[in-house]
């Protein structure tokens, strides 16, 4: 065999053992990282989010093992190298082996070849191959007794870590009787909410969907009898149901904010359930925009609405009611118009034309049109929301004085009326208060009035807007209405300019013009209705006590005072307070008690209830969240600066 | 042979050692001035924030003859008090302040049924004011003239006032037992309103409501009036002779009276009003939802208010709500007409101020029974005018005993600097280091 | 101080004004009966106004569908919870009709549940006595409407106090005459009204 033969086949000996050496490092990396995450996660146990890091962090780090090994081992691809390395574990080849490999100057090739075969030895690799091999073999021999000796659930919730695989933790040194210490539950929300279950771990409250299946799962049910285990709710216990060493207990989220009492023996510990209430849909009709009077049932309406739902839509329609007829005697049909199902999309919408001259309309007929959805809520419901309604009439020549009326726009025009008014009085109590701003500041208060007042006008040409094209039906004309809207649209455009420019007192006329026009809009439309108005003055003096029936006037029976669910947390919570330093953990169930009964009567203080909560199971002073919350439930003081003569109560 | 200079060296030399002896006898003087000051026989003089630990010692291992106290701002109570016992068993005790804030704070439950604590605070105006009750603090408020007034409607039983660098803390004494209403009125919005806003608060009413010949409408007995079973009689309409007599004399024995709107006008009621009513006032149309003034909205019988009469309310410049005391009893007259309107009509936090604005006129008529209560803790309400009633008013630090007026000190050093001075330049000036 | 005051609801989606006359009926039972101060005339007010909270008391009737907006139903809601009174009866007394139907779903949307006002409550004793409950009327078996007797008003209690007061007996009818009327008349058909607005301004 020739030198470069033997250097060779040394050097397929030692890639060979590069190539495992770095493959058990790996390995031993990847262990050693599982290793010490299932350590640190037996005494104390990890969340789910860093066991789910073992892995891959594993796999980087075996990567990173192997590859500094194949790197610290690269002189094996080369032969000169492996020569070199072959002449010093035998020196008696007093480098014949790398003369003979490496070509140059001249060289006697059979003498090489001798000195080679009196030198070399082909055990030479041997110990340091074994040694390259066995370190790490070793390595990985200990981690494998390690991993061993761990309980299998600290491995499992490394190899496999999921939600729920709390209940694999090891069990804490101080309670390994306390039953209700881990906890995980399982909550179902219902199944038209078509969510998936989720697993949480060791909560202290549930928060889920009205109706959810709540499952509260613990261990060791082997350690004791069973029959301690229960779930106290409205004074009634519902025993455990117990499958090897695991318990569990069932219910649904109610409607309302409750705290339940899971009990094992004298062990105790609360969970609050937190309802998540479906609303109904929210609707919206966006054609036709308001109420109409027609004269003749021709053309086509436009219906046009949108509905959305926080969950997701069940069905969605257009309802209109027909009510034909007249004095004592009416008929109503009812259509659904549009229907659809939206299978559970969270948005959907309608739009049709509705042809009037197809649906048999006469005169005095009333058609009410409205939107209506529901949702796909099987466990409360469903819930239905519905848009507002519009009222198409049809005009009945019959009736005197038949005068188009639109109701919608006469609220607005009264709420015109009345934000005019009070307009004037600021402005006039701007004028009057004159002395006391700065002249910046004056200018200020004046342009916001000047503001106000562009805001009525808008409003008001929208409402003149309405009048003169309000349906889609056809064009009505301009009406004595709108014309009086119209000189009060500019009276109020010439105010708002005289605001701007803070001349208040040339401003004042024009917003009285304004005010004056639109009283008398108003007043038109209170003359007119469907038929005359009958008004009636009664002669009270003439009929006063006139009446001869006996009667017994029966006493009045007393108001209960207000229940002021405010005044009762907030009591609750002050005898508290004066503690919270002291009392640590045994304050924790009577805040829970506390919080959640103001999730469902005072909300706005739950948020800090639950701070100050997430405080006290930290080990950190609740008493500054506690305060926040009393802020929020308590009144606010009253104080005068100065003491009158008289003294209330003394 | 001596030189000219060496001749006149004499002369200097002798300057010098003059100069040189005076300054040691200043530096000597003021030394022993010092000395005494601080071991003047028996004298101690600390400042306040040493008293802590002094007063221990003191206690416990001998108290000096004598003590002065330097304070900015008021001792702790505890502090004040000890000094006080410390100057009973034979310690002369003095004391100089300065910064001390004249601070006091009474504090009384509210006759309601949902309770409520009132304060009455004097402070100085300039002085910004913090109220505190045992959790933290409530309000924040700079005192008028004479003082200020503060209500707590929680009910704390107990409040702190905490002015400059005075802390004044007040305790409620006194439990109150609470009576009946008697609602005296025509069946109408306001009577309905009134009751409704009163029996939500918790009152308990009788009334009587004038509807027809066939018949009133009533509430409970309309029993004899007296403070035995009311509180207070609300009379919200004209009354007839007989009646506006009993409730004059139930007035008169310790309870209390509302007269309001159209009962201003009865003839039998005048002896008990703080006022008489004018022409009426209409309200501010459209109805004023702001908060700020939500009784602006409704019409008025401004009141001439009576000499003996204290306005409680005003409205620009018309008297619109006034109270006067008769005899044993006290009254309480509004003016306001239909202040169901405040309630319909009002801001959305109209309902609540409607109620509150009837309680509170209740609770400043209503006769109650105090009950006292077993004291708990400890109060501080006058916390300046105490220490001034224990340990004397202030006064600077004594002067040492044998009564010697000590050259000044300051002067002293002048001396000793001007002949130092004095010494080194005549030294300097000869050439002499 | 102002007087009663009987205001009739304007709402946007039915007849409102199908109860003109009721007013002045009432207001006549008012006074022959009681000495309470009375307006003498009935006013009309917009249910989304401002306005409407000047009148504690209010009646709504009609024959057609109620469909409150957004703007009534608000102010329906702020003005029973301020204390303000509802009476409210269907005009075509028919159950099956589209008033009772429409109504009675917009009340219950609004306030819960409507309950049954028992024949016991203190509304039968407020001013006349009636022992059996709700006094019947012409009206319900007219051949008309349901053509049934009603035994029960309905209304929103809170604590036994009723806030909506809802009937089927079409007393809208059984009131629309001139008051001039009721001189031909031995029993006043109306006094029923007076319970029912004695009971609103005194409970």
């Amino acid at each position: 065999m020739s030198a470069v033969t033997r250097v060779r086949n040394a050097r397929v000996a030692l890639l060979g053992a590069l190539a495992a050496s770095a493959f058990l490092t790996a390995i031993l990396a990847f262990g050693t990282v599982l290793l010490v995450v299932a350590l640190a996660d037996f005494f104390q146990p990890l969340p789910l989010g860093l066991r789910r890091v073992a892995i891959p962090l594993g796999v980087l780090l075996a990567f990173v093992a192997g590859s500094l090994t194949l790197w610290r081992g690269r002189g094996a691809w080369s032969l000169p190298r492996v020569a070199l390395y072959l002449e010093e574990l035998l020196p008696g080849l007093q480098f014949a082996l790398v003369t003979a490999v490496v070509p140059a100057g001249r060289r006697d090739p059979a003498l090489l070849e001798r000195a080679v075969e009196r030198g070399y030895s082909a055990g030479a690799l041997r110990p340091p191959i074994l040694r390259a091999l066995v370190r790490p073999a070793v390595g990985l021999l200990a981690l494998v007794l390690a991993l061993v000796a761990l309980p299998g659930s600290s491995v499992t919730r490394v190899l496999r870590p999921r939600p729920g695989d709390l209940l694999l933790a090891p069990r804490g040194r101080g309670s390994p009787l306390d039953r209700l210490n881990p906890l995980v539950v399982v909550v179902s929300p219902p199944a038209y909410a078509g969510r998936s279950p989720a697993t949480l771990d060791d909560p202290a409250s549930v928060r889920a969907l009205e109706g959810s299946a709540i499952v509260v799962r613990g261990r060791g049910a082997a350690i004791a009898p069973a029959e301690s285990l229960g779930l106290v709710r409205g004074g009634v216990v519902a025993p455990a149901r117990i499958a090897g060493d695991t318990w569990s207990l069932s219910l649904v989220m109610p409607g309302r904010a409750e705290v339940v009492r899971l009990v094992d023996g004298g062990r105790t510990r609360l969970l609050t359930l937190e309802p998540v209430l479906d609303a109904p849909p929210a609707v919206t009709l966006r054609s036709p925009r308001s109420d109409s009077t027609l004269a003749r049932p021709t053309g086509s309406l436009l219906l046009d609405a949108t509905a959305s739902d926080d969950i997701g839509l069940g069905v969605f329609w257009i309802e209109l009611l027909l009510t034909t007829g007249g004095g004592e005697r009416f008929t109503t049909t009812t259509r659904r118009l549009g229907l659809v199902s939206p299978g559970g999309a969270v948005g959907a919408a309608i739009r049709l034309a509705l042809r009037l001259d197809t649906m048999g309309l006469g005169p005095g007929d009333v058609l009410n049109l409205r939107a209506v959805a529901r949702d796909r809520n099987d466990v409360t419901g469903p819930g239905e929301g519905s848009s507002d309604t519009r009222t198409i009439r049809i005009t009945d020549p019959e009736l005197k004085d038949a005068i188009p009326i639109v109701p919608a726009s006469a609220a607005t025009l009264d709420t015109t009326v009345l934000s005019q008014r009070m307009l004037i009085i600021r402005a006039e109590t701007l004028l009057v208060r004159q002395r006391r701003f700065t002249p910046d500041s004056f200018r200020v208060q004046s342009q916001r009035l000047g503001e106000r007042q562009r805001m009525l006008y808008d409003r008001v040409q929208a409402l003149i807007l309405e009048l003169e094209t309000a349906t889609d039906v056809g064009f009505i004309e301009e009406t004595e209405e709108s014309k009086l809207l119209r000189v009060a649209g500019l009276a109020m455009r010439r105010a708002e300019d005289h605001l701007m420019r803070a001349r208040v007192s040339a401003a004042l006329p024009e917003m009285y013009q304004a005010l004056d026009a639109l009283d008398k809009g108003r007043t038109s439309r209170r003359l007119y209705l469907r038929g005359m108005l009958p008004r009636i003055v009664v002669d009270l003096e003439q009929v006063r006590l006139t009446g001869t029936e006996k009667a017994q006037v029966g006493p009045r029976s007393a108001r209960p005072p207000l229940p002021d669910a405010r005044r009762r947390l907030l009591e609750r919570l002050e005898r508290l307070l004066p503690r919270s330093g002291r009392l640590g953990p045994a304050l924790a169930d009577s805040l829970t008690m506390i919080r959640a009964e103001a999730l469902t009567d005072t909300p706005e203080a739950a948020p800090f209830l639950a701070r100050a909560l997430e405080a006290l199971r930290a080990g950190r002073d609740p008493g500054p969240w506690l305060r926040q919350s009393r802020r929020v439930l308590e009144r606010e003081s009253e104080s005068e600066p100065s003491l009158s003569a008289w003294r209330g109560s003394r | 042979m001596r030189s000219p200079a060496d001749a006149g060296a004499g002369g200097r030399v002798l300057l010098e050692r003059i100069a040189r002896g005076l300054a040691m006898l200043s530096l000597l003087w003021l030394l022993v001035l010092a000395f005494r000051d601080r071991v003047a026989p028996g004298r101690a003089v600390v400042e306040s924030g040493e008293l802590p630990r002094l007063l221990t010692e003191w206690s416990t291992s001998g108290a000096p003859a004598a003590v002065h106290v330097r304070t900015v701002g008021a001792f702790a109570p505890f502090a004040r008090d000890w000094l006080r016992a410390l100057a009973g068993a034979g310690t002369g005790v003095t004391w100089e302040g300065s910064a001390l804030t004249p601070t006091a704070l009474a504090v009384e439950p509210v006759a309601d049924p949902e309770g409520g604590t009132s304060g009455w605070i004097a402070a100085p105006a300039e002085v910004p004011t913090i109220v505190e009750d045992a959790v933290g603090q409530l309000d924040s408020i700079r005192s008028g003239s004479p003082g200020a007034r503060i209500l707590v409607r929680s009910g704390p039983d107990e409040l702190l006032v905490r002015s400059g660098s005075s802390i004044a803390r007040s305790r409620v004494a006194d439990s109150l037992v609470l009576g009946r209403l008697l609602l005296l009125g025509r069946a109408g919005w306001e009577s309905k309103f009134v009751a409704a806003a009163l029996e939500e608060r918790g009152w308990k009413i009788d009334a009587r409501l004038r509807l027809s010949p066939k018949g009133d409408v009533r509430q409970g007995q309309v029993a004899p009036i007296d403070t035995t079973r009311y509180s207070a009689v609300l009379v919200l309409d004209s009354v007839g002779p007989a009646e506006a007599v009993r409730v004059a004399e139930f007035v008169r024995s310790g309870g209390g009276v509302i007269v309001s709107g159209p009962a201003l006008r009865s003839p039998g009621l005048g002896v008990l009003a703080a006022g008489s009513p004018g022409s009426m006032v209409p309200g501010r149309e459209p109805f004023d939802t702001s908060a700020a003034e939500p009784r602006r909205g409704l019409e008025l019988l401004p009141l001439t208010p009576r000499a003996d009469a204290v306005v409680l309310e005003r409205r620009e410049r018309l008297a619109a709500v006034a109270a006067r005391r008769i005899e044993r009893g006290r009254a309480v007259t509004s003016g306001y007409l239909d202040t169901w309107r405040w309630r319909m009509g009002g801001s959305e936090a109209a309902v609540r101020e409607h109620r509150d604005w009837w309680a509170d006129l209740v609770a400043g008529v209503a006769h109650t029974v105090r009950i006292s209560r077993p004291a708990e803790g400890f109060t501080d309400e006058a916390p300046v005018a105490t220490l001034f009633a224990r340990l004397g008013p202030s006064a600077p630090a004594p002067r040492s005993r044998d009564g010697t007026n000590p050259v000044s000190r300051a002067l002293l050093f002048a001396a000793l600097m001007a002949a130092l001075l004095v010494e080194w330049t005549s030294r300097r000036l000869r050439g002499v280091r | 101080m102002r007087p009663f005051t009987f205001a009739t609801g304007v709402y946007a989606s039915g007849d409102w004004e199908s109860g003109q006359l009721v007013s002045a009926v009432v207001i006549d039972s008012l006074a022959r009966h009681t000495d309470l101060e009375v307006s003498p005339t009935g006013i009309n007010v917009a249910l989304d106004s401002a306005e409407l909270f000047e009148y504690p008391f209010l009646y709504l009737t009609g024959h057609l569908a109620v469909r409150f907006s957004t703007g009534e139903r608000r102010n329906l809601l702020r003005f029973v919870d301020r204390g303000g009174f509802v009476f409210m009866d269907d005009h075509n007394h028919d159950i099956n009709g589209v008033f009772h139907k429409t109504a009675t779903e917009e009340l219950t949307k609004l306030f819960g549940r409507l309950e049954q006002v028992p024949t016991r409550h203190e509304l039968y004793r407020a001013f006349f006595t009636y022992e059996d409950g709700p006094p019947a009327t012409n009206h319900e078996m007219n051949g008309w409407g349901d053509n049934l007797v009603h035994e029960h008003l309905l209304g929103i209690l809170r604590d036994g106090r009723i806030d909506v007061l809802y009937s089927n007996k079409d007393y809208s009818s059984e009131w629309s005459m001139h008051p001039e009327s009721k001189r031909f008349m031995q029993v006043d058909p109306s006094r029923f009204a007076v319970n029912i607005v004695v009971y609103a301004l005194t409970r």
